[in-house]
């Protein structure tokens, strides 16, 4: 039995038998796993399958492999896998014929190979301590041990992973447990070591440095933050950009590096786990997670799309085990290793990823124009698609289609597009209705003169303001009133809550009340490029709900301790004190949401300073109703503002202490009542 | 070793088949006529065409063809040497047991390796047997006999005996190995109804599987929902689609070289039975494919809401209670493929009426969706897609495009939108124009010809918009069952109890039928089978596909029934069969997918496919389409999908008409002159060819190429251009 298994004969030998019959023998096959992508919002969206599953090659020629680890694809169809299990270099054509192996004797543990077009075969051999370079005949022309350059470090090992070369034939490697960053070695002189390229940076927090400055010095060596990640894998593109991938790095997972070592490229999206990375056909990049995720990503940096996964036993294709390489044909099909299975999966691209690469290609080429045709085949196809959506708003501006721009940039959350087209709208419209705006203007002002001058001669306006006076003198809208006396004279306002009773219970809640009016209308109603919020989601319980219990926490918080600071505010006067505070943002609110609806990002910092004007007036306003109504000092103040600050942070923790041990106690007893019904009930 | 013992089995495989096959054309001449014994196996039934053998040992079968000689059998015949005893017993028993001993689910039985008291009666056409296991204490009377279209197996459930207290019955397996071969001792496959239909064949699998095919007939069971190890990217987002789930009762093998093949149709039995099939290497060297049926089930009993916190493992209270019967239909020389397979199993369903003819000329599938919901501030706001008005526009256009046969479902017609289920009253959404124009529309569409059916989802229920606080069901761990929807606007669905569907269905039906309108679209209970409690009481499956039958039973006498993907158990009752699998669920092992419900389906009732709309490879498909005769669907709306991105169908991210418009006049342009010339046809070849064709004949003649590669190709004389298919006669 053992023997039987160990005897891996290939899918392959059969998909080959009908390559040779015919050309390529196209599998009609369902994707078994999803394709996702990521909306505007850094929300994932399901969409068509990107990539199907096309081939699997279990078996080169009647060459198994064994434990592969990396492998190279040449655009003149060869392949060059390395065959870790038995330290060799397996040559393929792309029907998984073998052309020719060598590497058998030199390479001791090889782990990464690179191949240029020319055909030279750079090895990475972690065991071997050296990257071996072999030419096309499979012979042996170099080998590059630890480099003897003191600024590599004397103590530092040599242990190298994976290799790639430029044009130069400057070798990158990365090698194991050197964290200093990408080995560079210059083929000159039998191996020049150029330094240190492409160090990842270590995290440096508040909460880290901090934490640093408690820490012992051996704690501080041990402390993993503090050692820069190395990079899991790395690949070049034609212009000699290297891109590297690491795990548990954030956003910058993927990384695409200039010849500086400076990082340009932002992925709105990263794996946590990835194995390898490859540069597409289109200015796109695939990185392919150890689970078997593979991702694309555009030349900004985009997600485009997310499929594949693990297999756990499902056995459906397309699924990886354990992924080590991954590699883009002129085809655009993927090549992907699997270690675990010691196989390469291809995928193929769909008709919709065909569309989307082109649309990609003339986009990125700046031929906004053509690369319309292939966008609105990919919005037949999945108008929700938000690359499409953004590119199509792009390339609408390009034409001066603004209205059909802004939305399109809507559509794609393309806050920059959506600015930008916005803007040229409503420049067009005060072009055209400039004059118009002015006449109005001015006649508005003529009819308020001739009115005045009415007003003066003949009393015109007494009846109305009769009226006024008469509303303005009912109790409760004087209360609320006494709001905009209060914002410019706080002190003054202070006394007349505490001492004149110029303000009620019910005035103070009608505040409230429209404070949250305005907060909630605000969130949810302004201007896309000021909304924070996910268009369509809305969560009035949870705002009303925070809303309510900030204040009940600062109010409470502060009246507990202002009572035993021998404060002289009641808790009404306080409460009422704190919502009158908020006066500025009743007025300001309006007004922001307002200029909201007309800004760009041109002008968003009227908006931004509004709002620190109004921030700083509330504050003001609280500093002083906490002073004056407690009847402190400026010194003393500040002290309550900290006690406060502190007894909230305590009320928080008792609040979550408390919650934990209940549910453990409820949970206990709903266990224990649980057990004993199911047990004995049945 | 083994390729050795590989070589000699070969060889004795060779010699006997050198015995029994006759020269093909010298055995024509040979009377039908059985032989005494064959391997050990006595004679003991024949039909016109089959003679039965049995040993009475382990009550394995042996079936030949006395035209031919050819003979599948239920035990292996020769054993390779790397078998335990365990395993031994397993392959030659004809029945096989596992128990559930506390909660171990893992122990088996069967008739060799146990101490079983059998008592062999032989019948007019076959034997029963009643079979004692002594040790463990339990019982059951297995019957066989030989029908005229068939091998029957069946275990009487009153026969079945569980004495003992130690030991119960976990699953039952009746001649596990039918038809069983050696490694690639034998040519041809094993077929498994996943998706439409797939084959694995039987050639040397050199151990690259570890495991093989299981699922539970119609679907898995939602009353017993375990956590199942989900592949999650971000640790949120399920990667993998669900497999396909099994529709019909049915599995087979094919010795393409012998020419002899079996099709086993679950007869009895099968709403609680799953359907396992492996391919050599998988355990042990032997291609097998068998059903089990399921009678008690270990089930995670969790005590408290948290689920990390406590739970303990449970058998089920008592069995579920059914007949089990298999009935393995044997098919000889050119019927003894697939092909065949699926003409034997349409001939079986249509003789025992267990499915009609409906009017089955084309029609180009065109849902509509009326109304949904997004959030908004206070609860949510109506998003209206296509309205009553914008349906008659469309098929305005379409008409003066020469479209005009049109089928149609509408969703989303009802009050409050598509996810305000479950719907018991005829009331339109004003949205879309009310329910008189709702009327109007389908009374003037049905006096053109088009016919519309009005989407009810019978079984889901919106927590959210209803009240579900009674009248939904409760997993067997007494937790009540919520479906994650994985949207933002309603995020889960109940499941109502089949009582409550059945009598919200009547309510509909009723104010419905009283308008003089009677087409219906039943979804939800068309595809669903789950064991559930309900105050206090637990029901099984075969509770619920019964309550479910009857329900649709009675709606079939008053309305116009069509079901949404529907099991085997409720063909008869609809006039079509909707969002038809055209691929499978891409295991593996998985060799070839074939089009077996399809030929089973093709000139009986119309069959239509899933939504063209999120086909990412619109050519193929639209040649799978071809290939299969399956008429072409897809879901429209007036307005832009864009709307639907912030409601529960945003997944639906292409649908406008506008798009689709010149698609849905090519497709019937293309696809109705072609099942014009097939039509009321059945599909009796289809071979798949290495070059990338598909050959397709149907019974009156007409042959259809399709050609699935990237080049031209020319098979019998006609040469079919690249990705595209070519009609000959």
């Amino acid at each position: 039995m053992k023997k039987m298994k160990k005897r891996m004969i290939s899918l392959a030998a059969l998909l080959i038998a009908f390559a040779m019959s015919a050309d390529t023998l196209i599998v009609q096959a369902d994707a078994p796993y999803k394709t996702y992508t990521v909306d505007g919002y850094g929300y994932v969206s399901e969409t068509q399958t990107a990539y199907l599953p096309y081939e699997t090659i279990t078996k080169i020629g009647e060459e198994a492999l064994n434990a592969p680890t990396d492998f190279t694809l040449l655009d003149d169809g060869y392949m060059y896998i390395l065959d870790s299990g038995n330290a060799r270099v397996v040559v393929s054509d792309m029907e998984a014929n073998l052309v020719t192996t060598f590497g058998e004797g030199v390479l001791v543990n090889p782990r990464g190979i690179y191949v240029t077009p020319e055909h030279l075969c750079y090895v990475a051999d972690r065991d071997a301590r050296a990257v071996f370079v072999f030419n096309a005949d499979g012979e042996l022309i170099n080998t590059y041990g630890k480099p003897t350059a003191p600024l590599y470090g004397e103590t530092q090992d040599f242990l190298p992973l994976k290799v790639i070369a430029n044009e130069a034939g400057t070798m990158y490697i990365i090698c194991e447990s050197n964290t200093n960053g990408v080995v560079q070695i210059s083929p000159v002189d039998g191996g020049t070591f150029l330094g240190y390229f492409g160090t990842n940076g270590t995290d440096p927090s508040l909460w880290n440095i901090i934490w640093r400055s408690i820490q012992t010095d051996a704690q501080r060596a041990k402390s993993r933050g503090n050692i820069p990640a190395t990079p899991d894998n790395m690949a070049i593109d034609e212009k000699g950009l290297i891109y590297t991938v690491t795990r548990g790095e954030g956003y910058d997972t993927l990384k695409r590096l200039n010849i500086a070592g400076i990082n340009m490229i932002e992925p709105d999206a990263y794996e946590e786990v990835p194995a390898a990375v490859a540069v597409g056909n289109h200015d796109n990049v695939f990185v392919a997670s150890q689970m078997g995720y593979i991702y694309e990503y555009n030349n900004e940096g985009d997600l485009l799309f997310v499929f594949g996964g693990s297999d756990d036993g499902q056995q459906r294709i397309g699924l990886s085990t354990k992924v080590e390489a991954i590699q883009v044909g002129t085809d655009d099909k993927i090549y992907v290793l699997d270690s675990d299975k010691a196989q390469i999966q291809i995928y193929e691209p769909t008709e919709f990823t065909n569309y989307l690469h082109q649309a990609l290609y003339l986009f990125s080429k700046g031929r906004y124009t053509e690369s319309k045709e292939p966008l609105t085949e990919v919005l037949k196809m999945n108008n929700l698609f938000d690359y499409a959506n953004m590119a199509m708003g792009r390339a609408l501006y390009k034409e001066e289609n603004y209205h059909d721009a802004v939305y399109y940039a809507r559509l794609a959350k393309d806050y920059e597009g959506y600015s930008d087209a916005f803007w040229e709208i409503r420049n067009n419209w005060l072009k055209h209705n400039l004059a118009a705006v002015i006449i109005i203007l001015f006649a508005l002002f003529v009819i308020k003169k001739i009115i005045d001058v009415l007003d003066k001669k003949k009393h015109i306006l007494d009846k109305p303001r009769a009226v006024m006076h008469k509303v303005g003198d009912v109790k409760i809208i004087k209360q609320l009133r006494y709001m905009f006396y209060y914002m410019r004279h706080p002190i003054d306002g202070c006394y007349g809550i505490k001492r004149e009773g110029r303000v009620s219970l019910l005035s103070a809640n009608i505040l409230l009340v429209l404070i949250m009016l305005f907060y909630i209308i605000n969130k949810y109603f302004c201007g896309f490029l000021m909304k924070n919020v996910r268009e369509g989601s809305y969560d009035i319980l949870s705002d009303i709900g925070f809303i309510v219990i900030v204040l009940g926490l600062v109010v409470g918080c502060n009246y507990l301790m202002c009572t035993i600071n021998e404060g002289e505010g009641k808790i009404k006067h306080i409460y009422c004190s704190f919502l009158y505070s908020m006066a500025p943002y009743l007025v300001f609110t309006p007004i922001i949401f307002l200029m909201s609806h007309v800004v760009t990002f041109n002008e968003v910092f009227f908006i931004e300073f509004a709002q620190l004007f109004m921030i700083v007036w509330i504050a003001v306003l609280v500093f002083i109703a906490i002073k004056e109504i407690n009847n402190y000092k400026v010194k003393e103040t500040f002290k309550i503002i900290g006690l406060t600050v502190f007894t909230i942070l305590i009320a928080c923790l008792l609040a979550f202490i408390i919650y934990v041990l209940w549910s453990q106690v409820f949970d206990f007893l709903q266990s224990v009542f649980g057990e004993v019904v199911y047990r004995f009930g049945s | 070793m083994a390729a050795k013992g590989k070589k000699i089995c070969s060889l004795i495989m060779a010699v006997i088949l050198l015995l029994f096959v006759p020269d093909p054309g010298s055995g024509m001449a040979l009377t039908a006529h059985a032989a005494e014994s064959i391997d050990g196996h006595n004679f003991v039934a024949e039909n016109a065409r089959y003679a039965l053998y049995m040993k009475e040992e382990d009550l394995s079968v042996i079936v030949a063809d006395k035209q031919t000689g050819a003979y599948m059998e239920s035990a292996i015949s020769h054993d390779d040497g790397n078998n335990n005893n365990i395993w031994l017993g397993a392959m030659k028993s004809a029945v096989v047991l596992t128990m559930i001993n506390q909660s171990d689910d893992t122990k088996q039985a069967d008739l060799l390796n146990d101490d079983v008291t059998k008592t062999i009666t032989y019948t007019s056409n076959g034997f029963t047997a009643e079979l004692y296991w002594n040790t463990y204490k339990l019982g059951m009377k297995l019957e066989v006999s030989l029908e005229e279209d068939g091998l029957v197996a069946r275990i009487p459930d009153d026969s079945i005996r569980e004495d003992g207290e130690a030991y119960q019955i976990g699953t039952i397996s009746i001649y596990p190995f039918m038809g069983c071969s050696y490694l690639d001792d034998k040519e041809g496959y094993l077929f498994i109804p996943d998706g439409n239909g797939a084959l694995i064949y039987l050639d040397d699998k050199e151990g690259r599987f570890n495991s093989g095919y299981t699922a539970m007939i119609y679907g898995t069971d939602v009353g017993f929902q375990e956590n199942v190890v989900e592949s999650l990217l971000w640790g949120r987002h399920q990667m993998i689609n669900d497999a396909q789930k099994v529709m019909a009762p049915v599995y087979g093998i094919a010795h393409t070289d012998d020419r002899i093949a079996y099709l086993a149709v679950v007869e009895e039995g099968a709403m609680r039975a799953m359907i396992e099939a492996d391919p050599n290497g998988v355990s042990v060297d032997y291609n097998r494919v068998f059903a089990k049926f399921v009678e008690r089930r270990l089930y995670t009993q969790p005590t408290s809401n948290n689920s990390s916190s406590g739970s303990f493992k449970k058998p089920e209270d008592s069995r579920s209670h059914s007949d089990l019967q298999i009935r393995f239909m044997f098919l000889s020389e050119d019927e003894a493929d697939y092909c065949g397979m699926a003409n034997a199993y349409r001939d079986y369903l249509m003789s025992r009426g267990l499915l009609r003819t409906a009017e089955d000329s084309y029609r180009t599938r065109l849902d509509f969706l009326g109304t949904e919901r997004e959030n908004w501030v206070i609860g949510t706001s109506s998003v209206v897609m296509t309205t009553v008005d914008d349906i008659r526009e469309i098929y305005g256009d379409l008409e003066n495009a020469g479209v005009t046969s049109i089928f149609t479902v509408y969703k989303g017609w009802q009050k409050g939108g598509l996810y305000n289920v479950p719907i018991s009253k005829y009331k339109a959404d004003g949205g879309i124009g009310g329910t008189s124009a709702l009327t109007g529309l389908i009374e003037d569409a049905a006096a053109d010809g088009i016919q519309i059916y009005l989407y009810n989802d019978a079984m889901r229920i919106n927590p959210d918009e209803q009240n579900a606080t009674f009248n939904v069901i409760k997993m067997i761990n007494k937790r009540r069952f919520s479906e994650d929807t994985h949207m933002d606007v309603y995020e889960e669905m109940m499941y109502l109890t089949p009582a409550r569907s059945g009598k919200l269905l009547d309510k509909f039906a009723e104010s419905y039928l009283k308008k003089g309108v009677d087409t219906i679209c039943l979804a939800g209970v068309s595809n669903t089978l789950f064991s559930y409690n309900y105050s206090g009481e637990f029901y099984t499956r075969y509770d619920c596909g019964e309550s479910y039958e009857s329900m649709v039973r009675e709606l079939d006498e008053q309305a116009a029934l069509v079901l949404e993907q529907p099991f085997a158990y409720l063909w008869q009752y609809t006039d079509a069969y909707l969002d038809m699998p055209l691929y499978t669920s891409s295991y593996i092992f998985e060799d070839e997918s074939v089009p077996f419900l399809s030929i089973v389906f093709k000139g009986v009732i119309p069959v239509y496919s899933e939504y063209v709309n999120f086909e990412a490879n619109k050519q193929e498909f639209f040649l799978k389409m071809v290939e299969t005769g399956t008429y072409p669907s897809f879901y429209i709306t007036k307005e832009s999908s864009a709307e639907l991105i912030y409601t529960n169908s945003c997944d639906i991210y292409s649908s406008e008409y506008s798009v689709y418009r010149d698609t849905i006049i090519e497709y019937t342009s293309e696809l109705q002159a072609l099942n014009a010339k097939v039509a009321g046809a059945h599909i009796v070849g289809h071979e798949i060819m290495d070059n990338g064709v598909t050959k397709v004949t149907y019974d009156n003649g007409v042959m259809v190429y399709v050609n699935y590669s990237s080049t031209a190709q020319t098979v019998d004389g006609t040469t079919v251009e690249a990705m595209s298919y070519k009609v000959g006669e």
